[in-house]
């Protein structure tokens, strides 16, 4: 039995080996992505460490003797200390949680030597064949900085090769060097001096590592990159000078936050008359019935609906990869340390806030750079109040009822329900850290890199990979939600008599009216005029389907929980179907008001709202009405996705519900206040 | 070296360890743009101090002051690092003369870093 075993394995051929697994370090800013983008291409993909939220990037390298599979593990100055990052690549390196590397590249910043050999040290003591590559070859020579690559090679016993990733000089040769060390298969010997520090492993380890690599580095290089850091310094006086710095972030971010509101836009609406050009094809296709409405309403408007964000998300995340690959978003941070330290923040939570002005889920994806687990929880409990893109369809629902002849009004309204999101969002940040997260964030310590112009390509690839990424962990579960929220305002169907029995007078005569029309039309073959006929047949009956369905009964049911706050049923319906997307209060408002589906659906509600009465004959949609549902949608949670990416990234339910609670009690105590003022200053 | 830094016990900051007595040098935070140190001790929290001498701000190395402040700009191995004023009052240093390149020249009679 053995015999065979063996015998098998010697006899395979040779395609049906595993391909060598090759893993990239570096430390952050080392150049390593734009050398893994250069060697891989397009052809990479982004994964998770198995039962990790840290994200890694595998990629195919082509070598002249069958291709490997390559690995960028994350930007590391150590592999000893105790973080998860670390923990991870050591994992990764030694083969704990998979396959052994066959080899490890460790990428070098040319320019920044010193400090980039101490994990060159390290990771030679690791007993994996290394090939050491020095980037940035091309500012070294800028700048007349020399480094002898030979005299290097014998310092550390391993290949080194010279290189610039950004300009692609020199990059030809990782494959063939690669090949060659994969061939012979094992590390060369330890060089004496290099052994001696990693035996000296407990006691000052740190400083006779940092010895040996500041005096490897004097020895290899002649000159310094002292242009860059000149330049880099005078920038830096502007850009991180209290004052002024604070200034020019506010402008970099306004900038970035206009540019990609604007850019989006075109995309957007292209999703969006796409999706509902793609919904009347199939609804004309398709018979009337459930079956039509769950293609048409559910999986063409809730595909439709994840698709719209992703717009923004992509232009969100080019431009931060941009930032980043130039050096200033360690600026940013820096320069708001002291600020979001005031409510116990720390200052890298500025990029996930930013971001959350999009969309709160690649924001809570984008707290992965926070470092304390602290830090992190409250930041991500926080995000969902900042105003995403999502909000604007009811912000400029209840604006356009109120002030639709005072766009000044309006605008400050807008203005001032984004206001209130971010003193929200800082207020409740400020608490949390005094209560449930107790404790000061994590104290700054953080490189500033040199100023580099950004690579389009690596901001282009990042683009790629959080779009999908948002699409493939986000995007289902959106699908799911607005499959079951289709199906919570379609079921139980309204029987058909039934219309026709509980009807309102003038919607009874009217449908009379229009069901003589129909049968006019039928006898006299005029289709045009049936199918005319048909849809206003269509949206009479549909609030009267809504109210029948589980939807309606439950916001008649919850009609005294949200009284107080001024909401009628149809409201609560409207409510509760957003409960999981905000954003569906308006069409469902549509659909609940008798307006929905007419292509002049959105001033109709307007008109629909502002004209709606109660039953004591008092306008329904007035300021104390509207105001108190602005604040609500303002300050409650109604996004199920981002709940269940909260229990992903912090691993469990207990935050999310903690963010649904606190978020909808805030919401609904601060409507409450804001109607008891309005009425008892006699606003209506 | 002013003497009155020789026996200061931090009291207040729970993430600060009181230095032992005997500390010497000058906290990081007090010194003016431009000027040089090399690290005696860095009292502060263990996470943070791992934190610390992964960017090489240990025992032993020399940092200068790039823009003083809260948070300061300092260059440790040739690097700018941000850092939050809370951890560099716990950093002490040993005023010197600015290294001459970017590279400070190593010192061969580190003393070895309190476990």
């Amino acid at each position: 039995m053995h015999d065979t075993l063996t015998a098998g394995g010697r006899a395979a051929p040779l395609s049906r080996r595993p391909r060598p697994r090759v893993v990239l370090i570096g430390n952050p800013n080392a150049g390593k992505t734009t050398l893994f983008n250069r060697l891989t291409g397009l052809r990479a993909r982004t994964a998770n460490f198995p039962g990790t939220t840290v994200e890694r990037r595998l990629g195919t390298l082509p070598l002249p003797g069958g291709p490997a599979d390559l690995e960028d593990l994350p930007g590391l100055y150590t592999l000893a200390a105790g973080g998860l990052e670390e923990r991870i690549a050591r994992d990764s390196l030694s083969g704990g949680a998979e396959r052994r590397p066959s080899a490890a590249i460790v990428v070098l910043d040319g320019t920044n030597l010193a400090r980039n050999l101490y994990l060159a040290g390290q990771a030679r003591e690791l007993d994996i064949p290394l090939l050491v590559v020095l980037n940035m070859m091309d500012l070294a020579e800028e700048e007349g900085l020399r480094i002898d690559a030979d005299a290097l090679s014998r310092e550390l016993g391993a290949p080194v090769i010279a290189l610039s990733a950004r300009t692609g000089a020199g990059v030809e040769q990782v494959p063939v060097a690669l090949g060659r060390i994969l061939r012979s298969g094992r590390p060369l010997a330890l060089p004496g001096d290099l052994a001696a520090c990693s035996s000296c492993a407990g006691c000052g380890s740190h400083s006779a590592r940092f010895d040996w690599a500041e005096s490897v580095a004097a020895k290899v290089s002649r000159g310094s990159a002292r242009l860059s850091a000149a330049r880099t310094e005078q920038l830096d006086r502007f850009l991180t000078h209290p004052v002024a710095g604070l200034v020019a972030f506010a402008a970099v971010m306004s900038l970035v936050f206009v540019a990609i509101f604007v850019l989006a836009q075109y995309p957007m609406k292209l999703v969006e008359a796409g999706s509902s050009a793609l919904g009347r094809a199939v609804g004309r296709t398709l018979p009337d019935g459930a079956f039509r409405s769950l293609a048409v309403d559910g999986v063409i408007g809730g595909v439709g609906g994840v698709l719209a964000f992703l717009p923004q998300i992509c232009i969100l995340f080019f431009f931060l990869s941009m930032l980043e690959d130039s050096g200033y978003l360690a600026r940013a941070a820096f320069v708001m340390d002291r600020l979001m330290g005031k409510v116990g923040l720390p200052g890298k939570a500025f990029v996930p806030m930013l971001s959350a002005h999009a969309c709160a889920i690649p924001a809570i994806m984008a707290t992965r750079v926070i470092e304390g687990r602290r830090d992190r929880l409250a930041t991500i409990l926080v995000l969902p109040l900042m105003t995403c893109s999502a909000r604007l369809p009811v912000y400029a629902m209840v604006t356009a009822v109120l002030f639709a002849d005072r766009p000044v009004l309006g605008g400050l309204t807008f203005a001032g329900a984004y206001a209130a999101g971010i003193t929200a969002a800082l207020l409740t940040a400020w608490i949390f850290r005094r209560t449930i997260l107790r404790g000061e964030s994590r104290p700054l310590v953080l490189e500033l890199p040199t100023y580099k112009t950004p690579s389009l390509a690596n901001a282009l690839l990042a683009m790629r990979d959080r779009g999908s990424v948002f699409l493939s962990k986000a995007g289902t579960v959106i699908l799911l939600i607005s499959l079951s929220m289709w199906a919570m305002a379609t079921f139980p169907r309204m029987p058909s008599g039934h219309l026709a029995r509980v009807a309102r007078a003038g919607d009874g005569r009217t449908l009379a009216a229009l069901d003589r029309e129909a049968a006019e039309a039928a006898r006299t073959g005029d289709a045009a005029r049936a199918e005319d006929v048909g849809a206003r047949i269509a949206s009479l009956r549909a609030p009267y389907a809504l109210e029948y369905s589980l939807a309606g009964r439950l916001g008649r049911a919850v009609e005294p929980v949200f009284r107080p706050l001024g909401f009628d049923w149809r409201m609560d319906v409207g409510v509760l179907t957003s409960f999981a997307a905000r954003e569906t209060l308006v069409s469902t408002l549509a659909v609940v008001f008798g307006v929905g589906g007419e292509p002049e659906g959105r001033t109709t509600l307007r008109e629909a709202l502002r004209t709606e009465r109660r039953s004591d004959g008092s306008p329904l949609f007035g300021l104390a009405t509207a105001l108190p549902l602005l604040v609500f949608y303002v300050l409650a949670m109604q996004c199920l996705p981002t709940q269940a990416v909260t229990r992903k990234e912090t691993g469990s339910w207990k935050w999310a519900a903690l963010q649904l609670g606190y978020m909808t009690s805030l919401a609904y105590s601060a409507a409450l206040v804001m109607r008891l003022a309005l009425v008892s200053f006699g606003v209506s | 070296m002013k003497m009155g830094f020789m026996f200061i016990t931090t009291g207040g900051d729970p993430r600060e360890e009181p230095f032992p007595a005997g500390t010497v040098g000058e906290p990081l935070a007090s010194l003016p743009r431009g000027a040089s140190g090399r690290v005696v001790s860095v009292g502060v929290s263990a996470p943070d101090r791992e934190r610390l001498e992964v960017m090489g701000l240990c025992q032993g190395r020399i940092v200068q002051v790039v823009q003083p402040g809260d948070p300061m700009i300092v260059r440790v191995l040739g690097t700018r690092i941000g850092l939050a004023g809370a951890l560099a009052e716990g950093v002490r240093v040993q005023p010197e003369a600015p290294p001459p390149g970017s590279t400070a020249t190593p010192s061969t009679s580190v003393e070895c870093t309190t476990p």
